[in-house]
């Protein structure tokens, strides 16, 4: 029982991006950039020196030291996501993410839980619908290896029929335990159906069972020849380790491997929405869970800052408004949540909650839609907007606990802005959101014809629209 | 990162490059008592300016009293609807306006109630754990709001196949300890508990010699500690009775060669959970059924995850884990497939099972489990916060001051013959509790046709 959910930002960040072009294959000289600009996380007394270097074929080099403790994380940022997915064809990025552990030319099968995960290593990835990371955390001796082995499978990466065939029916596993298996995976998955109609986020990350049965050996090297190269990957390392050693290790593994130009996506716009549209999904659940979801910004607009304001002071904690209102007054809900999500390209601002037998989710929507009224006619207090900042304050210094942490935001942030300190701009810019900010994003977002309504209602499976 | 205000190395390392098992020392926490018997942990850490406060008081759902089940719950959730003379909001609102957060949780041992925020805010902080512990509002109203969401919540129990194997598997394994209750052992028990039970529990376990405060982070102590012997020092009450009730319940009777099934006839994946109870703790067989448990099923690289994701392809990810209470154990397997595929499934992991307990083990294997269980401690145990998680588990076991810096040496201390009798000592396959969540039509014919005959149909609504 928490007293309140995590605000907005790390939602914001976790969405995200491609890495904006790196195509050009410039040297540079390694750089310590410190940021000049005064803030609140500068007064909480952090600072990261933060080294920056691209190779000659567009490899692009973060690397932050932290002698404190004797742990690495190493991260892969790849920019490649289910964006760059086709339909009829989806889910190939998140299936490629699979099959990066499988086999390659010099290490061989299953390297990184032989040589990694077996000294202890944690060893992972995960895929978004913007970009895919490899991340792997270790005492510091596995370090040189960890860099052999990472650009071997970019190199090298070996795929054939059997692998694809074994590791297609994991990946359908777990489709059905992330998706069909789960009530709120399925409302999820529809909460983009529904925004979505032109633009590539309208699938799931995870792509559909039929998609992921067509394809083929050839399309999965034509995708790993286009994105998996230097000039489309970003390395994040943080930890105990020598910023001089470790770029001159890079250098000598990735230095030969080919590097293009980053490849363009062109993705297609999302038209206007000009009025609600609902969707009912039925499942055997106790009581009916509702989604109330609308278009909202992409991460580099700055009405994001205000939405995310909103977005704490509605949903953040037992003294928002929407836990207020919903759960303790109209003891309608079980719980109530909610996130303004912004990736790279525009994403989506959702209310969800989970009622009480005898409720439906008409009255949370006219519910929902009183608390938004309110905010458009009357705004928030400043006090609101203070202790949202505060969240965001604190919840960025726990983001960077670990080692894996800090690579994580620095990582993120770069794949979105191309700038990895940008948090802490973010900062300083949610400092500065005011009431008026706050009414006019209400008044522009959160309006009756960009509203989509997700139900979930008690009863046995399928859906009526 | 590097930060102005001066740190101290987390670890001490004899050397940086090495993973050693003997040269990892964890910084362990300086203790001291109030006079009322209030034990002090302190974890203090420069490195950044955050602070954790958690109060542990060591009476959780098993201490329950006979007939008052879900008492500790219901404690934990009016611990968060206000104090100090404030109301839920203002409580929430108070802290909030820090940027910190807080909680009240039950488990099974203990009910907890902590704070997270910044080190400036140490010391307000404080003030709200000391008012949710010895002054919680308890409000009829708020009583009877709890109440009922608890009551929906509980509800929703069957809407996800892994809650409903997990809570049968739980009841069954543990049927006959002090365990198993969990929070709520039956609906029915709720309507039966007033708001008076609630005030009766916390008087009786919420006191001095019952707790301890765990400091964690940034914080001076000296004027820390003033504060809370002010908070705390005239803080009173004598220790509780230990329960000695014991968990039965006739719905999750253990009958050898049964396997539980509860339909969810939607699902087109089914949870399974397979497993049995081990020695506790306190057991000298722990780190060599560490070693077994990793060699099984806790990584990528164990046994059944090689055959059931990666050479059959039957599932997303099969683990094992070892479970410990104080005074119980169990040791479990968790995975998911498709509902055809289940007996498949479960065929592979009980040949698994028997061939460890046959002894079919390399002394390889057993190193590379070692060298996983070693390399990756520093990792389990990279921040301050989850050196006092873990130690504070050991402290509530009763392991002793030193157990978390003797992990890595005991374990490499492990060979193949001590893992051996480990599994055949604790390996109790005439124990094995088989449940499955899912469509019950398609699980039933996969199993019969590996060879499982026997099956009991769990019902939802009998769950509840």
């Amino acid at each position: 029982m928490k007293v309140f959910s995590y605000p907005a930002l790390i939602f914001a960040l976790a969405a995200s991006v491609l890495v904006p072009g790196c195509s050009s294959a410039k040297k540079e000289i390694p750089t310590k950039s410190t940021l000049k600009e005064s803030n609140e996380l500068d007064r909480l007394g952090l600072h990261f020196p933060l080294v920056t270097h691209h190779l000659s074929n567009g490899l692009k080099i973060l690397i932050v030291e932290d002698p404190m403790v004797p742990v690495v994380s190493y991260q892969t940022w790849v920019g490649v996501g289910s964006v760059d997915d086709t339909f009829g064809v989806t889910g190939m990025a998140h299936l490629f993410e699979h099959l990066m552990f499988k086999d390659s030319k010099k290490y061989g099968p299953r390297a990184f839980f032989n040589h990694l995960e077996a000294k202890g290593a944690n060893v992972n990835a995960f895929t978004t619908r913007d970009y895919t990371v490899f991340h792997e955390t270790f005492v510091p001796t596995l370090l040189p290896l960890v860099i052999e082995m990472e650009a071997d499978r970019l190199a090298n990466l070996k795929i054939d029929a059997d692998l694809l065939f074994t590791e297609r029916e994991v990946v359908m596993e777990e489709r059905r335990l992330r998706a069909e298996n789960s009530p709120e995976g399925r409302m999820q998955e529809s909460v983009w159906a529904t925004l979505f109609h032109a633009h590539p986020y309208r699938w799931p990350v995870i792509g559909y069972e039929e998609d992921l049965k067509r394809m083929e050996v050839r399309d999965l090297e034509e995708f790993f020849e286009k994105f998996y190269q230097p000039g489309n990957v970003t390395l994040v390392v943080v930890g105990a380790v020598k910023a001089g050693d470790v770029l001159a290790q890079i250098e000598k593994a990735y230095g030969s491997i080919p590097g293009r130009s980053r490849p363009t996506r062109r993705v297609p716009k999302e038209s206007e929405q000009v009025e609600p549209r609902r969707v009912v999904l039925k499942d055997q659940v106790a009581s009916e869970k509702v989604t109330l979801a609308f278009p909202s910004t992409q991460a580099s607009d700055d009405d994001t800052y205000a939405l995310d304001v909103l977005s704490n002071i509605l949903f953040s904690g037992n003294a928002s408004r929407a836990y207020r209102r919903v759960v303790e007054e109209k003891e309608m809900a079980l719980a109530v949540g909610g996130v303004n999500y912004t990736p790279f390209y525009p994403g989506v601002f959702m209310a969800s909650a989970t009622l009480k037998r005898g409720f439906t989710g008409r009255d949370f929507e006219v519910e929902f839609e009183r608390l938004v009224t309110e905010v458009q006619a009357h705004g928030v207090t400043q006090e609101e907007i203070n202790i949202a900042v505060r969240q965001l304050t604190v919840q960025t210094v726990d983001s960077i606990r670990t080692a894996q942490g800090l690579g994580n935001l620095i990582g993120t942030v770069n794949a979105i802005f191309g700038d990895p300190m940008r948090f802490k701009d973010d900062i300083a810019k949610y400092s500065r959101v005011t009431n008026a900010d706050v009414i006019r994003v209400a008044r522009k977002y959160l309006v009756p014809a960009r509203k989509n309504v997700i139900s979930l209602v008690p009863g046995s499976r399928g859906s009526a629209q | 990162m590097r930060f102005i205000i001066p740190v101290f190395l987390l670890f001490c390392v004899s050397s940086q490059a090495s993973i050693d098992p003997a040269g990892l020392k964890l910084p362990l926490p300086e203790i001291e008592k109030l006079s009322n018997g209030l034990t002090i942990a302190w974890f203090l850490d420069d490195k950044l300016p955050v602070v954790d406060l958690a109060l542990r008081v060591q009476s959780g759902t098993r201490s329950d009293p006979e007939g008052k089940s879900g008492a500790a719950e219901m404690t934990a959730r009016m611990l968060e609807r206000g104090a100090n003379g404030m109301s839920a909001f203002e409580f929430a609102r108070r802290v909030e306006a820090l940027g910190a957060s807080g909680y009240a949780d039950a488990d099974e041992e203990s009910v907890s109630i902590g704070m997270h925020g910044l080190s400036q805010d140490a010391s307000t902080l404080l003030g709200f754990v000391a008012g949710i512990a010895r002054a919680p509002a308890f409000l009829p109203e708020e009583f009877r709001r709890e109440k009922k969401i608890l009551e929906e919540s509980w509800r929703h129990l069957a809407d996800s196949a892994q809650s409903v194997s997990g809570y049968v598997f739980g009841k069954t394994v543990l049927n006959g300890t002090p365990y198993g209750r969990g929070s709520l052992d039956r609906l029915s028990s709720l309507e039966k508990l007033k708001l008076n039970d609630i005030v009766s529990f916390h008087r009786s376990t919420f006191v001095p010699k019952n707790s301890i405060l765990v400091v964690i982070g940034r914080v001076d102590r000296v004027s820390f500690r003033k504060k809370i012997q002010n908070l705390f020092g005239d803080w009173k009450g004598s220790l509780p009775k230990e329960s000695k009730l014991l968990f039965r319940d006739e719905r999750f009777a253990f009958r050898r060669g049964e396997i539980l099934i509860t339909d969810l006839p939607d699902l087109p994946q089914a949870q399974i959970r397979v497993g049995f109870p081990v020695p506790g703790i306190r057991s000298e067989k722990r780190h060599a059924l560490a070693v077994a448990n990793a060699l099984l099923g806790e990584y990528f690289n164990s046994r059944l995850n090689l055959i059931v994701r990666d050479r059959l392809g039957l599932a997303y990810g099969i683990e094992s884990s070892l479970t410990y209470f104080k005074d119980a154990a169990f040791f479990s397997i968790a995975s998911a497939t498709a509902n055809p595929n289940v007996g498949k499934l479960l065929e592979e992991t009980l040949h698994q099972l028997r061939l460890l307990k046959a002894a079919d083990i390399l002394a390889e294997e057993v190193e590379v489990s070692k060298d996983y269980l070693i390399g990756g401690f520093p990792l389990r145990v990279a921040t301050l916060s989850s050196i006092a998680n873990r130690w504070l588990s050991g402290y509530s076991f009763q392991l002793g001051p030193n157990f978390l810096n003797e992990f890595m040496p005991k374990i490499s201390a492990v060979g193949r013959e001590a893992v051996v009798q480990a599994i055949d000592e604790a390996f109790q396959l005439d124990r094995l509790v088989v449940v499955v969540a899912g469509d019950a039509k398609q699980i039933e014919k996969s199993l019969k046709e590996k060879g499982f005959k026997r099956f009991r149909r769990v019902p939802v609504k009998t769950l509840l």
